[in-house]
Parts: C-alpha cells; structure tokens; sequence
C-alpha cells in the first residue's frame, strides 16, 4: 500500500499574491500535512514523493526542517518515505538539499542511474525500488536502466519525467521525456510518476501501470478544481489506484457574464457572489455593460470575499446603449465615439479587444473626472 | 424645466409674496419700482445666494427674509429655498409622486468654501447644468439693459470652458490621467520626447533582457557542460593511458637504472673483489715471502733478532773459521797432496798385472802356440810397471811425511783455534746461542744474507702492516663474493620488462627526460581534470537555477505583455481622446458661431445668418459686402440681436435638453418696431420648448401678452397676499404660436 504523490512545491514563491503570499505558502505546508496525515491514517507502507517535493534546490531552513519532522512522523510509525529529487530540487547543484540535508528514515533515490534497484522489505515482502535523480540532460541515457531485474517480490518504479502524448506535453516543458510503449516495456508493476501536475492514471489493456497525482496543491490558475494524491495498492503485476482529494485551497477559472449591469454596484454584487473563502479565482468579466467599471474599485470591493480575485476584463462597453447616447452629443464626449467608432469600424478582430479596452479606459475616467448626464 | 413658483418672504419689498408661473410666455408686468427687477433678481439670490445682504434686506424690518422657488421637469420637481441671511439652503428634489429623492440642507454662502457649498453646487450642476452666478446671467438670465456679454476676464474662460465642454467633466485632467498611467508603464513618449527614468515597461524588459542572458548563459552552460563532460571523459580516459604509459616507463626506466646500477654496483664489486685478491694476492705473496724470507732467515742459522755481539762473535768465529779453514785448507791442501800421492795403486798394478795374465791367458787359450809368448810379454810388461810404482811409491813417502809434519803443526794451530772457539761458544752462551760449528758458521756466512733478509723482512712486514688484515680480507672477500652472487641472481630474476634490450647509459637521460615530461604532462592533466571537474560542478548548479529561471521568464513575459497591451490601450486612448478634444476645441467656436448664427438667422428673420466668434469672445458679422465686421460697427439692435443670439444659443448649450427658463428683464428696449415684433415672434416659437419669463413695463407688450395667451403676471397688486392658488393645472406642452 503506497501513498503515491510529487510535485508538491514546498516553498514556492507567490509574488503575484501580495500579502497573501504568507498564507499561500503555509497552505502548501497544510497540504503536505494532510498527505502525512492520510499516509498514516490509511495505514500506508510506502509514502513515494516522485520528484518535486521542493520548489528549489535551496529550500529555506525552516521548510526542509519542517519536511523533516514529517517525514520522521512518518518514519516512527513504520511507514518509509522514498523521496526522487526532481527538476526544480535537482540534485545537481553541489548545495541541493539533498545533499547538504538528511532525512532520517527515509529512501532517497540520488543515483543518476539505476544500478541494482534499492531492496527492502515491506511487510514481510520484498521490494525493489528503481528510481533515478533527474541531471539535466545526462538523464536522458538513464531511462533504461529502469527495465526490471530479478528478483521475487515487488518491482516499483520512480520517475520524473514527461510523458509524450500527455495533454500538458504541449505547454510544459520536455524534461526526461518518455512514451507510454516504452514505460510498459520496462516492465515494473508499478511506476509512480511525478512532474506533470494533472492527475492522469495511465493504463493499458485494463492494467494499471502509472499515474501522475498532479500536484497536491495547485500552484499556478491550470491545476483548477480539486487536487490528488494516490494511494495505490500494489501486488506483483497488479496495481489498484485510487485518487483522493488533498487540497488545502482551490483554484479557478471561470467567466461572469456582467451583461446589462448598469452600474458598478450591480456588477460588484454579481461578483462577489461567486465568492468563497478558500477561493482563488481569476474571473473573465464579459457581456456588454452600461457603464464603464473602474476595475480596482471593483476589484478592491469584492477582494475580500475571496482568497484571492484576479480579473480579466472583456466586458464591452461599445455596443452599450449607454455609449450609443453620448456618440449624438455635441460634446467632446460625442466626437471621442464618434472617433472611436471609426477605428472599430476599420479595426481587426485582434485590434477591437483593444479599442474596447481604450473605450472603457477614457469612459471610466469621464465618469471619474465628471459627471455624467442622464 | 420650468419655474412653478416664487416665494418670498420680507424679501425686499415683497412681504410674503407668491408668484407662479406656466410653461410657455410669462410676462411680469408693472410700473417701474414695481418690484420687477427685485423678482427677477429673487432667482440668482435664491440659488446662488447674495453678497450685499443689506440689498434685499426688508425695509425696516427686522427677522428672516427667504426666498424659495419650485421648479418643475417632466418627472420630477425641485424646490431650493434660501434664507438670505444666514444663506441656510434647502433643496429638495422629489418625484412625480412627490418622493423624495434628494434632500439637502446647509450653508451655502456665495463665496464660500464649504463641502456643503460644494455638495448644493453640484446637485445645481446637475439638476440644472448651472451652478454659477456669472455663468447665470451670461446664459439665460437676460438681465437689465444691455445682452452684451462681457467676455472678457475669468467669464470669458468659463464661458469658453463651458463651450468646450470642460465643465462636466474636465478633459484636460482625464488626459492627464491617462497620461500619468501611460508614463507609468512606459518611459517613450510617443508623441514627443522620451521621459528619462525607466518604467514599468523598461524594467520588465531589462529583467527579461537579464534573464534572458542568464538563460543564454544556462544554454551556454548547458552545451559547455556537454563539451566538458566529454572532454573529462576523454581526458580521463587519456590520463589513464597516460598513467598506465609513465608507470610503464617508470618501472622500466626504474629496472634499467636498477640494471645499470647493479651492474654498476657490480663492477664496484668487481673492481672491489679484484683489488681485494689482488690485496689478498699481494698478501699471500708477501706472507709467503715473508715466510720465506723467516725460513730463510731461519735457515741462516741466525736467530731472527740478531744480538748484539754476534756479528763481532761471529765475525770472530769467522775469522778463526776461516784461520780454522785456511789450516783446514791447508791440511787439506796437504792432505790432498798427501793423498794425491796416489796410492800405489797397487792395485793398478795388479790390475795390470792381471789384466796382462789375463790377456795372456786369452791369448793363450786363443793361441795356445802365443803361449809363451804372451806371458812374457806379459811379464815384461808388468816388470815396468812394478818400477815405476815402487819408484813413485817411495817418493810419495817422503812427500808424505813432509805432509805430516807440516800437518802437525797444522794441527797444533787447529787446536790452538778449537780453543778459541770453545771460548766464543761460551760467549755464545752468553749470548743464549749454542749453535754447533757449522751453524756458526753458517751463521757467519749468512750475517750478511741475513741482514739482507731481515731488511727485506722488515720491508715486507711493513707492506703488510700497511696493508689490510688478512683476515679482513678475507672476511670482506667472502661478502663481496657473496654479494656478486646474490647479484647475479637478481640481475637473472628482474627480466627486462620490455621487449627491448637495455639502454644504454648515455640514451638514459634522454629516456627520463622524456618520462618526466610525461610526468609533467600527465601532472598538468590532472590540474585540467580537477579544474575541469569543479567546474562542472559549478556548472550544474548554474544549470539547477535554469528551471527557476524559465518560470521567472515565463512570469515576466506575462507581464510585459500586460504591460504592453496597457500601453496599447492607453495610448490608443490617449490618441482618440486628445484627437476628440482637440478637435472640438478647434471647432467649437465654429460650432457656437454657427449656433449662434443659427439663432441669429432666428431673431433677424434671416437678416443676419453668419457670426464669427474669435477666441477672445469677440464677436464678428458679416455685413454688407460679404466682409466680416466687427460688431461694433453695427446698430445697437442688430448688436443686441446678435447677444440674444448668443445667450440664447449659450442656453442651449448649458443645458443641453433640459430646456432651462429663460429671463428676460426688458431686454428689447433698444428693438425698434419690427426688430421687436421678430424678437417677440422668436421668443413665442422659443416658449415652445423654453419658459420664458419677460419682465418688462412695456404696454405694448402687455397688450401683445393679453392677445396672445400668455401667463401674465401683475406686480400692481404687490399687497395681495393671495398664494398662488390660480391654474396649479398641469400646461404640457402648451405652446403659444403665433
């Protein structure tokens, strides 16, 4: 019985988050808690940390104390942790944690290669860890030496590494990439990958052979929804995997239709009842508006119903009925539609999100500045 | 929005005093000092309040004086009242059912500074578009006398602004702002020059550009790393050869050196081995000699250590040896010829004899006839030779013993001699010697010999003391022998570890010339190697921080986006707002112009259709001869038609569809007949969308109001108290055409 997680990040940074950066942080420490926490509850044999575990090589004294505690919790109640540096705690550096700390307990798997897999013994039977340190691009070469060796017992596997044909392959970077074909030829009855940070269970002819957990914790606003760590069951050419959820906070993308909201209170009330407390949300505003919406006002009204609020404005205010009636003026406020108008006209589709954007920009300072006619 | 009522209370003259109106014509009638001017006036003191309180104060009447007006919208209504004094307003804006909307209470004095003040301004502003007294009665307060406008000095501005429409909102600080938030993120101007401290925008790129090179570097380190690690490998792989080689070399070179040594230490040995027979060698010899020599010695007879007295003993034993000798010789010599006295040899006689019976008796036998004969050949024969021999026998007597008696005395001096010996053989005793006749003798024969010896002997002793020990010798003749022997079997059990035979001595230094290089190289390769190595080290952790720099870069590239669309937008905005804003600045004169043309073309049926307006306020027309005039060129009536125009066309402006009231204080008295009768035919079809409110003593007026329906109200009867009950009937859109 294995809890199987990675890419938790331990420490990394939230510049974007403001002063919630404290909190984000200790979330990740939460998160890192509740793995322990249901690794100990859930009886567990083996907890593997498939790379990742930190954000960088040189984690703060205070976070590797912490893991260390953990991990020793862990320890004392006979559950081995098996760690894998990955590629943000590489190894490679001379100063990397793992080299300048111990962790007491636990397995750590720093070889470039596979040499012998680690032996030990797991509740009466043997197991065989294979898992390599990820070394820039030596690693490439490395990947075969996971293939399976003798021996009765349980053959598992650690890798941080890319999956070919994952659907993050596109937008994530290609460290120590392998395909599904190949991972199935290695053989192990089991392969606990880490670096990609969506749950993807991967499978083949009905058997289980990998899984990436996904990041416990999502870090940036992809890994939305829920967050995984698995607990696998494991038996010689046989894996059973189930998720369970882990997240301290979620993150989430969503859209609000803001559409005939006529002043900025109505749409502050719309927002705000999307809020929750343990939310990170960056919100698309769209639909067409009839009035133009300070945004930081905005924003400053409605932050505090959640965790954090990031906006992304595609509301429109052209088409409004509202700028319809200033464009017959005679005013300046009239000749600056009637311009506008033109450019939209002669504008491109890439060019109009622009020009909406420059719209509401002068109408919300007219507003500021003034005061509007009715 | 028309004006429904006027309160007053101990305002001026009027004690309390309600007036009402209706949309379209209002005439206020009356004599002069009637009160027109003080009621017209009532309307900027109640919404802009009065600085020379004094002015409407009640004639000797002390308390309050306010004053109120309701005005009326389609769907709303709003009352302001002001207590002139303490200038305490109320206004109150309510619905058509008569909810409130707004309330508003405080101070608003004419020239003060308040927040209040600002608040009730602003609701004036907005209900209104009016909130300034000047602006009041340069717009649709047509008050007494002349319409000039004044445009010169601060109305001037606020008229220009207002035209521009700067008052509702100020598009020079909206500009401004945009501005400011544009330069926030970016410092290129474009539209002039470049501001000169970095931005937003530059600062994100200057980061990208940093982490930029820092990625290049991580690439660089990337494919240096690669080269390395190669470079290692191979450079291991050839130290390795290398090392393999020099050990090689060394031992060879050790081997032959050793070689060379033993063999060296070999031909010392030798040499040693040689020198040291040929010591022993010389040793032997000498010990031989030196035995020889003590035989010799020895045999001399002499003892080794020579006393003293010897050599005169001896030379003594000597002397009478040879006294003993020369008597010895002598007797010898007489013995000898004593004996050369030849025996008779009788024998030879007889032999002879015989021999000649002999040969007589052969003959005889042989030749028994020679019988005779021979024998006495025979006996004659022999008869000869027995006189000879008798004859020499007896002189060999005599001769004899003349011998003998020299013998004798021989003798007696022999003996005399023995006697001299006996006494130095007792001086030999003395001596520790008792050597024999002969050994003295012999010793005095080989004194000489002797002395030779010893010298010699002494010679070879000290050769040998000089040289070693024999034994020593001989001991270290052993080790050397032994020595060569264990050499020789190493020299048999180390076979030369390469193929080729052994250097010589001379190709030696060339050899460990060469394998120090090799040392020296292989040295410099491992410095590279370790060099090499901690670079690598280096490397990988540069090589670490690449993927905290991909997110990084990743970061800031969002955000340089960001930024750059904001700039985009703000500058777009900036472009279409200054364009809009210049563009009406630039045209608004033209546009008021044309409106006030427009207008014109109004009151002067057409007379006059064109103004020009500088910037300045100064009013141009066109005259006859299509040449612009000034105004002042022109008649007072077509001035004053002009100033309608423009107040009116200022109206329209300010209030922009809401149709504010118009006030009139006989303003057409400079009109002659028919400029008059087209004035009021224009403010007829104006009452149509605006109240007007005439105030005027003029009859005719008051005839045409009568004719013509309009709402005429009397200042006669300034005592009635009457509040306005008369016609609260709603007059939509009552228009008097006429």
């Amino acid at each position: 019985m294995i809890l199987h997680t990675a890419d938790i990040h331990l420490d990394a940074p939230f510049p974007s988050l403001g002063e919630k950066e404290g909190a984000r942080r200790e979330d990740f420490f939460k998160t890192f808690d509740r793995l322990l926490t249901l690794a100990i509850k859930n009886e567990v044999h083996l907890f593997v940390v498939a790379g990742d575990l930190f954000d960088s090589p040189r984690p703060t004294a205070a976070a590797v104390s912490r893991v260390q505690a953990g991990l020793k919790r862990l320890a004392d109640r006979g559950i081995v942790p098996v760690l894998l540096p990955g590629t943000h705690d590489s190894v490679a550096t001379s100063d990397s944690v793992y080299r300048k700390s111990d962790f007491p307990g636990a397995i750590l798997l720093d070889a470039p290669v596979v040499h012998e897999p680690v032996p030990l013994t797991v509740a009466g039977q043997p197991v065989f860890l294979y898992g390599f340190a990820y070394r820039n691009f030596l690693s490439d070469e490395a990947l075969g030496s996971l293939v399976r060796r003798d021996g009765e017992g349980i053959h598992l596997g650690l890798l941080h590494g890319s999956r070919q044909g994952s659907p993050e392959w596109d937008y994530r970077k290609k460290d120590v990439p392998f395909t599904l074909p190949l991972l199935k030829k290695w053989g192990l009855d089991y392969v606990a990958l880490g670096h990609y940070h969506n749950f993807e269970l991967l499978e083949d002819d009905g058997r289980v052979l990998a899984s990436y957990p996904g990041s416990p914790e999502g870090k940036r606003f992809r890994e939305s929804g829920s967050r995984y760590c698995a607990l696998v069951t494991l038996e010689p050419g046989c894996a059973r995997v189930e998720k369970v959820a882990t997240n301290t906070r979620v993150l989430e993308e969503r859209t609000l239709d803001l559409s005939g909201c006529e002043d900025q209170r109505q749409a502050a009330e719309a927002i705000r009842a999307e809020g929750a407390e343990d939310l990170l949300l960056r919100l698309t505003l769209s639909g067409i508006v009839e009035a133009p919406l300070d945004l930081t006002a905005l924003h400053a009204w409605c932050a505090d119903e959640f965790f954090h609020l990031e906006f992304q404005d595609q509301t429109r205010l052209f088409d409004s009925d509202f700028a319809r009636r200033i464009e017959t003026e005679e005013t300046v406020r009239g000749l600056f539609v009637r311009r506008a108008r033109t450019a939209m006209e002669q504008a491109s589709p890439a060019q109009r999100a622009l020009a909406e954007a420059a719209f509401r920009e002068v109408l919300v300072r007219f507003r500021y500045f003034g005061e509007e006619a009715s | 929005m028309i004006l429904r009522k006027l309160e007053l209370k101990q305002f001026g003259k009027f004690g309390e005093r309600t007036f009402e109106f209706r949309r379209g014509m209002n005439l206020v009638t009356g004599p002069n000092e009637a009160g027109k001017s003080t009621l017209m006036e009532a309307i900027p003191a109640v919404l802009f309040g009065v600085r020379n309180k004094a002015r409407f104060k009640p004639w000797g009447r002390q308390g309050e004086c306010t004053a109120a007006l309701v005005l009326e919208d389609r769907n709303r209504s709003v009352q302001v009242e002001r207590d002139i004094l303490t200038d305490r307003v109320v206004l109150i804006e309510r619905d058509d059912l008569y909810h409130t909307l707004y309330h508003f209470e405080g101070k608003a004095a004419p020239q003060g500074r308040s927040s209040e003040r600002a608040e009730y301004l602003a609701q004036l502003s907005r209900l209104f578009g009016v909130a300034e007294d000047d602006v009041f009665r340069a717009s649709l307060f047509f008050g007494q006398g002349s319409l000039e406008l004044s445009g010169q000095g601060g109305l001037g501005a606020k008229l220009k602004a207002l035209l521009s429409g700067f008052a509702e909102v100020d598009y020079d600080q909206v500009l401004d702002s945009l501005n400011r938030d544009f330069f926030a993120v970016t410092r290129q101007n474009p539209w002039g020059k470049d501001k000169t401290r970095d931005r937003d925008l530059e600062e994100v790129r200057k980061e990208l550009a940093e982490l930029e090179k820092r990625w290049f570097a991580t690439r660089d380190a990337r494919k240096e790393l690669a080269a390395l690690h190669e470079r290692v490998g191979t450079l291991q792989e050839e130290l390795e050869a290398g090392r393999v080689e020099y050990d090689k070399g060394e031992r060879y070179l050790a081997w032959v050196r050793k070689q060379w040594h033993l063999e060296e230490k070999e031909e010392s040995l030798r040499r040693h081995f040689t020198r040291v027979s040929r010591q022993t060698e010389k040793i032997d010899e000498l010990e031989k000699r030196r035995q020889a020599l003590e035989r010799q010695i020895a045999g001399t007879g002499l003892p080794r250590e020579i006393p003293e007295g010897l050599p005169l003993l001896l030379a003594d034993a000597e002397k009478i040896r040879k006294e003993l000798v020369a008597l010895q010789g002598e007797a010898a010599t007489l013995r000898q010829q004593l004996l050369e006295q030849p025996a008779t040899p009788w024998w030879q006689a007889g032999g002879l004899t015989g021999a000649l019976l002999a040969v007589g008796g052969g003959v005889t036998w042989w030749r028994p006839q020679w019988a005779t004969v021979s024998l006495l050949a025979a006996a004659l024969l022999s008869a000869p030779v027995w006189i000879f021999f008798l004859w020499r026998f007896g002189i060999r007597r005599a001769e004899g013993s003349r011998i003998k008696g020299q013998g004798q005395v021989l003798e007696r001096s022999r003996e005399e001699a023995q006697a001299r010996l006996s006494e130095l053989d007792e001086r030999f005793e003395k001596l520790g010697m008792s050597p024999s006749a002969v050994e003295i003798v012999r010793m005095q024969k080989n004194l000489e010999t002797h002395q030779q010896l010893t010298a010699q002997l002494l010679e070879v002793e000290s050769a040998l003391r000089v040289l070693e020990n024999a034994e020593e010798l001989g001991r270290e003749k052993e080790d050397l022998t032994r020595e060569l022997a264990v050499l020789g079997e190493r020299r048999e059990r180390e076979p030369s570890p390469r193929r080729k035979g052994l250097l010589s001595p001379e190709d030696l230094p060339e050899a460990e010339e060469k394998l120090r290089a090799l040392g020296e190289r292989l040295k410099a390769g491992e410095k590279e190697l370790l060099d090499l190595t901690r670079r690598e080290a280096a490397l990988q952790g540069e090589l670490a921080d690449s993927q905290q720099i991909e997110e990084e870069g990743e970061r800031l590239k969002d955000r340089e986006q960001a930024l750059v669309r904001r700039r985009d937008v703000l500058g777009l905005a900036v472009e279409w707002l200054s364009g809009a804003v210049d563009e009406f600045r630039s045209t608004y004169l033209e546009r008021f112009a044309a409106d006030v043309g427009r207008n014109l073309a109004l009151v002067t049926a057409g007379a006059y259709g064109e103004v020009r307006l500088d910037d300045d306020l100064t009013f141009a027309l066109r005259g006859k001869g299509n040449s612009w005039q000034p105004l002042e060129r022109f008649s007072r009536g077509t001035m004053d038609a002009v100033y309608f125009a423009v107040r009116l066309a200022l109206t329209r402006h300010l209030s922009r569809g809401r149709h504010l009231p118009l006030f009139l204080d006989d303003p057409l008295v400079n009109l002659d007949r028919s400029r008059l009768a087209e004035a009021l035919t224009v403010l007829e079809r104006l009452s149509g969308e605006h109240q007007v409110l005439l105030f005027s003593h003029n009859d005719n007026l008051l005839r045409r109001g009568a004719s013509a329906r309009w709402h005429v109200v009397s200042l006669d009867d300034v005592k009635a108290e009457a509040p306005a009950a008369r016609e609260r009937s709603e007059d939509v859109g009552q228009l008097y055409l006429l």
